[in-house]
C-alpha cells in the first residue's frame, strides 16, 4: 500500500481495532503526560479548571473591594491598592477568565461536536494553553511584588504613562498583554481550520452547532482585532521604555491613539466573550425543551452579523471625548442597530421554551436566565448607545452594572449552566440536581441583589473606580446591598465548586447521553475515549441522534460505521462548505515542544521586562529552537518525500 | 449535499500542498500580520490627519535608498516564485538556489534600509513621526528577518531532499510568508514615502 494515498475501508469498529486505537492515542502517564499532551479533551479541562482559579482570584478581589465600598469612608484598602485591585479584577475576568473558559469548552467540545478524532493543530492547542498560563503568571507576578497593573484594564494614556505612573505596574501588564496575545491568536487560528476542516463527512456548514458558529465568529475576529491591543500595548511600553512619543501630546503624539486601537480591539472583544457562550445556550438549551431550536439559519447568522457590526461600535466607548458630532452619529446609529441580531438570538430561545416542552433542570435554569439577564444587559447598553445619554451615565456605576449585566449575565451563567451539561460527559459522572438547584438561586439572587441596585447607584451620580465616597451621598445603603449581594454571588460560586467536588466522588454514573441530547458528542462514551470516534461518522442533519424521531427526512446518519483509519494517530480532513472528506490527517503524538517554546518566550519577556538582554535572547534562542524542532519534517507525518519519489 | 456514506475512494495522506491543514494555519497567521500592520499604517495615518499639516519633517522622505530597496524587494518576491516552481520538476537544486537568492535580496533590503535609517537627522526619540517612522520600517524589518530564517530552513530541508512534488507544504508556506512580506514592503513604501508627495502635492 502507498503511504501517499490510500482508500479508507467503511466497516464497522471490531473490539481489537479499538484497542488499538486506545493505545495509539493514549497521553503517557504521569508527569510526562502533564506537560507534553496534546489531547484536546484534557487541554481543554485544563483551561476550564485554570479559568476558574482566575475566576476565583478575580472574584475575591472584587469582594475585597466590595468590603471596602460597603460603607463611606472606608480605608480597608488603600487608593494605591484599591487601583491594583480594581485593575486585577478586570484583567482577571475579562482576559484570564472569560475567553479562556470558553476555549476551554471549545477545545473540549469541538473535535466531539463535529465528529473528529483532534483539533486541526494539538501541539498549537497545548501551546495555546501553557502560554495561557504563563501570561496569567507573569501579570499576576506584578501584583504579588505590589507593582500590579493599577490604571484599569483599559489603560488609558497618559496616566498610565511613564510621568504618572513610574513604577513596573504599566510594564507588567504591557509585556503580559503581548505575550497573552499570542496564546489568543494561535488559539484562534486553531479554531478556524479546525472548523474549516475536520468535520465528519456530510457536517456540510448548514449542519454546525450554533457553537461551533459563535467559537468561529469569536476566533475570526480575534486574529483581526488582537494585533490591535497587542501594538498598542507595545508602543505604549516602548514611550515608556525607550522615550518614543505615541501618545506624547507634547511631541506631536497622540493619546486618543491609544482609546481608539484599544477599543478597536476592546468592542469586537466584548463579542468574543459572548458569542461563544450565546452558542452554548443555542445548542444546550433545546435539549432541555425536547426540541430543535427555532430559527437554525437566523440565529447563525445573526451571529456572524453581530460581529461584523461589532467591528464598527468602538467609538461608543469615547463618545465623552470630544469628537465630531458626524462620528458620534455614525457610532451611535451602529451601537443602536447592533441589538437587531442579538434580539434575533433571544427571540429564537423564546421561542424554543415556549413550543418545546422544557425539562426544568438546574442546566435549563442557567440557561433560560440567562436570557434575562441578556435583555437587561442589552436594554441598558441600548441606552447608553445614545450619545446624550451615554454623555450624562459614562464614568458612572450604570456602565459598571450594564457591563456586569452582560458579561456575568452572557458568559458566567452559561458557563456554569455547560458545565452542569457537559460535566457528565467529561467525567462519567452527573452533577448533583438537588444542590444545583441551591446553586442556582443563591447566584441569580445574589448577582441580582448586586447588580440590579447598581443602575441606581449610577443614576444617583456615583462614580465608577473612586476608592472610597463620603456619607450623605444617598448611596450608603444602595451600596450595602450590593456588597451583600456580592457575598451571596460568590457563595453560589462556591455551592458549584462543592456540587463539582463531591459529585466526582459520589456522583450518579451517566452513561453516553444522560440528557437524549441530539448531538455527536453524546454518541460516544462518558468520558469519550482518547481518540473520540473508532470510526468516522458520516452526518446527513444537525440532529443525528435525533434523526428518527423528527423524520425530518429518510436519509439516516451513520454513527457505527465509518471510516477506519488506524494507522497511526490519523483523522479525515474535509472540504470547508460541503465537508466532503478530501484528505487523511496524521496526526501528532505527545510532545515537549509547547511546553519548551513556552519556557524560551517566558525568559524573552522577563528579560524585556528587566533590560536584561542577554536573558531577552536566551529566551528567544530558546523559543526558536523549539519551533525549529516542532516543525522539522517526520516521516510519521507524512511530511518527507517518498523516497521513490525525489 | 451529496450522499456521503457512498463508497470510499483513494484520499491523499498528509499535509500535502494547499489542502494540507498545515497550509489553513499559515493563512491565519498571514491575515493577522497583515491586520497588524494595517494597525500601523491607521496609528501613522490617524496622527498625520489628526496634526494638520504639521506632521511630517520639513522635508518629505527622500526616494534616495527607499525605492531602489522596494524595488529589490519586489525581485526578491520573482526569486521566491522561480525557486517554488523547481517543485513541479522535483529539482532539489532549483528549491534550494530560489530562496537564497531571496534571502540575499532581502540582506540587500536590509543594508539599504540600514543606510537609510543612518542618514535622518532625527531619531525615535525626536517626536512622534520620528517614532513612527523607525517602529514601522523596524516592525517590517524584523518580519523580513523572520522570513529570511524560514527560507533559509526550507533551502536547507531542500538539500537534505525532504521535498518532492507531494510533500511540499513548509515551501509554499515559507514562499507564502515571503510575499507577505514583500506586500507589507510596497504598502509601508506608498504610505511612509509616496503618501507624503501626494499630500503635498494636494
Amino acid at each position: 500500500m502507498s503511504d501517499v494515498e490510500r482508500t479508507a475501508e467503511f466497516a464497522p469498529a471490531s473490539v481489537a481495532y479499538r484497542r488499538n486505537l486506545g493505545a495509539t492515542w493514549a497521553t503517557q502517564p504521569g508527569i510526562a503526560g502533564w506537560f507534553s499532551s496534546v489531547d484536546h479533551k484534557k487541554i481543554g479541562i485544563w483551561y476550564i479548571v485554570t479559568a476558574f482559579a482566575f475566576l476565583a482570584l478575580g472574584g475575591i478581589e472584587a469582594l475585597v473591594m466590595r468590603l471596602q465600598l460597603i460603607g463611606p469612608d472606608r480605608h480597608l484598602l488603600s487608593p494605591e491598592q484599591y487601583d491594583q485591585m480594581y485593575s486585577m479584577h478586570g484583567i482577571t475576568m475579562i482576559f484570564l477568565y472569560a475567553l479562556p473558559v470558553l476555549s476551554g469548552f471549545s477545545n473540549y467540545l469541538w473535535p466531539l461536536l463535529l465528529g473528529s478524532r483532534d483539533m486541526a493543530f494539538p501541539r498549537l492547542n497545548a501551546l495555546s494553553y501553557w502560554i495561557y498560563v504563563a501570561a496569567g503568571l507573569f501579570m499576576y507576578a506584578g501584583f504579588a511584588v505590589g507593582a500590579g497593573p493599577n490604571n484599569g484594564w483599559y489603560n488609558y494614556v497618559p496616566n498610565a504613562s511613564r510621568t504618572y505612573d513610574a513604577g513596573m505596574n504599566i510594564d507588567f501588564y504591557s509585556l503580559g498583554m503581548i505575550f497573552l496575545g499570542i496564546s489568543t491568536t494561535v488559539g484562534a487560528a486553531n479554531f478556524i481550520v479546525s472548523v474549516l476542516r475536520m468535520r465528519a463527512p456530510g457536517m456540510s456548514v448548514n449542519r454546525m452547532p450554533i457553537m461551533v458558529w459563535g467559537t468561529l465568529t469569536a476566533s475570526v475576529a480575534g486574529i483581526l482585532v488582537v494585533p490591535a491591543v497587542s501594538l498598542a500595548f507595545l508602543l505604549l511600553w516602548m514611550d515608556r521604555q525607550f522615550g518614543t512619543h505615541f501618545f506624547d501630546a507634547s511631541q506631536g503624539g497622540q493619546p486618543l491613539l491609544w482609546q481608539h486601537l484599544f477599543w478597536m480591539f476592546g468592542h469586537p472583544w466584548v463579542y468574543a466573550v459572548v458569542l461563544p457562550a450565546m452558542g452554548i445556550v443555542s445548542d444546550a438549551l433545546p435539549t432541555f425543551c425536547r426540541r430543535p431550536l427555532v430559527g437554525y439559519t437566523p440565529v447563525a447568522l445573526s451571529t456572524v452579523a453581530t460581529m461584523i457590526l461589532g467591528f464598527g461600535v468602538w467609538v461608543h466607548h469615547m463618545f465623552a471625548t470630544g469628537m465630531p458630532n458626524l462620528a458620534l452619529s455614525f457610532f451611535s446609529g451602529a451601537s443602536i442597530v447592533i441589538t437587531v441580531p442579538s434580539a434575533v438570538a433571544v427571540f429564537a430561545w423564546t421561542a424554543t421554551i415556549w413550543l418545546g416542552r422544557p425539562v426544568i433542570t438546574t442546566a435549563f435554569l442557567f440557561f433560560a436566565s440567562m436570557i434575562v439577564l441578556f435583555v437587561i444587559g442589552g436594554v441598558s447598553g441600548f441606552m447608553t448607545a445614545s450619545v446624550p445619554v451615554d454623555l450624562q451615565l459614562t464614568q458612572t456605576y450604570f456602565v459598571v452594572a450594564h457591563l456586569h449585566y452582560v458579561l456575568i449575565g452572557i458568559n458566567l451563567f452559561p458557563v456554569v449552566g455547560a458545565i452542569y451539561y457537559w460535566f457528565p460527559k467529561m467525567t462519567g459522572k452527573m452533577l448533583d440536581e438537588r444542590l444545583g438547584r441551591w446553586n442556582f438561586w443563591t447566584m441569580f439572587i445574589g448577582f441580582n441583589l448586586a447588580f440590579l441596585p447598581m443602575h441606581l447607584t449610577g443614576l444617583r451620580g456615583m462614580p465608577r473606580r473612586i476608592y472610597t465616597y463620603p456619607d450623605g451621598m444617598g448611596w450608603n445603603t444602595l451600596n450595602l446591598i450590593t456588597t451583600v449581594g456580592a457575598f451571596v454571588l460568590a457563595a453560589g460560586v462556591l455551592l458549584l465548586l462543592v456540587n463539582v467536588l463531591a459529585s466526582l466522588r459520589h456522583g450518579r454514573l451517566a452513561g453516553n447521553n444522560p440528557w437524549d441530547a441530539p448531538t455527536l458528542e453524546w454518541s460516544v462514551s462518558s468520558p469519550p475515549p482518547a481518540y473520540n470516534f473508532a470510526v468516522i461518522p458520516s452526518v446527513v442533519s444537525r440532529h443525528p441522534l435525533w434523526e428518527d424521531r423528527l423524520q425530518e427526512s429518510a436519509d439516516r446518519s451513520v454513527l457505527e460505521s465509518g471510516l477506519v483509519l488506524d494507522h497511526g494517530r490519523e483523522t479525515i480532513g474535509t472540504t470547508p462548505l460541503d465537508a466532503e472528506p478530501d484528505l487523511i490527517l496524521k496526526m501528532p503524538g505527545d510532545s515537549y515542544a509547547p511546553f519548551i517554546l513556552t519556557v524560551g518566550l517566558g525568559i524573552l519577556f522577563v528579560g524585556l521586562l528587566l533590560h536584561l538582554w542577554w536573558l531577552a535572547a536566551a529566551g528567544g534562542a530558546l523559543a526558536f529552537a523549539a519551533i525549529v524542532t516542532w516543525l522539522w519534517p517526520e516521516r510519521g507525518l507524512a511530511q518527507l518525500a517518498e523516497p521513490g519519489h525525489v | 449535499m451529496s450522499d456521503v456514506t457512498a463508497a470510499p475512494r483513494a484520499l491523499p495522506i498528509g499535509g500535502i500542498g494547499h489542502i494540507g491543514v498545515g497550509w489553513w494555519g499559515a493563512m491565519c497567521v498571514i491575515v493577522t500580520e497583515t491586520a497588524l500592520f494595517g494597525y500601523l499604517l491607521f496609528a501613522y495615518l490617524y496622527c498625520a490627519v489628526i496634526t494638520d499639516g504639521n506632521w511630517l519633517p520639513q522635508k518629505a522622505p527622500s526616494l534616495h535608498f527607499a525605492l531602489p530597496a522596494t524595488l529589490v524587494l519586489v525581485a526578491s518576491s520573482g526569486a521566491v516564485w522561480w525557486g517554488e516552481r523547481g517543485l513541479r520538476r522535483s529539482a532539489r537544486l532549483q528549491v534550494c538556489i530560489g530562496p537564497i537568492a531571496a534571502v540575499l535580496f532581502g540582506t540587500a533590503f536590509a543594508v539599504l534600509q540600514t543606510l537609510e535609517w543612518r542618514s535622518k537627522d532625527f531619531s525615535w526619540r525626536t517626536d512622534a513621526y520620528g517614532s513612527m517612522f523607525f517602529t514601522i520600517t523596524g516592525m517590517h524589518l524584523a518580519h523580513l528577518l523572520a522570513g529570511m530564517l524560514a527560507l533559509l530552513i526550507v533551502a536547507l530541508w531542500s538539500v537534505l531532499g525532504y521535498f518532492d512534488v507531494r510533500h511540499n507544504a513548509p515551501v509554499l508556506i515559507a514562499a507564502a510568508y515571503w510575499h507577505f512580506v514583500v506586500a507589507m514592503g510596497v504598502a509601508v513604501f506608498f504610505v511612509l514615502y509616496l503618501s507624503p508627495y501626494l499630500l503635498v502635492a494636494g
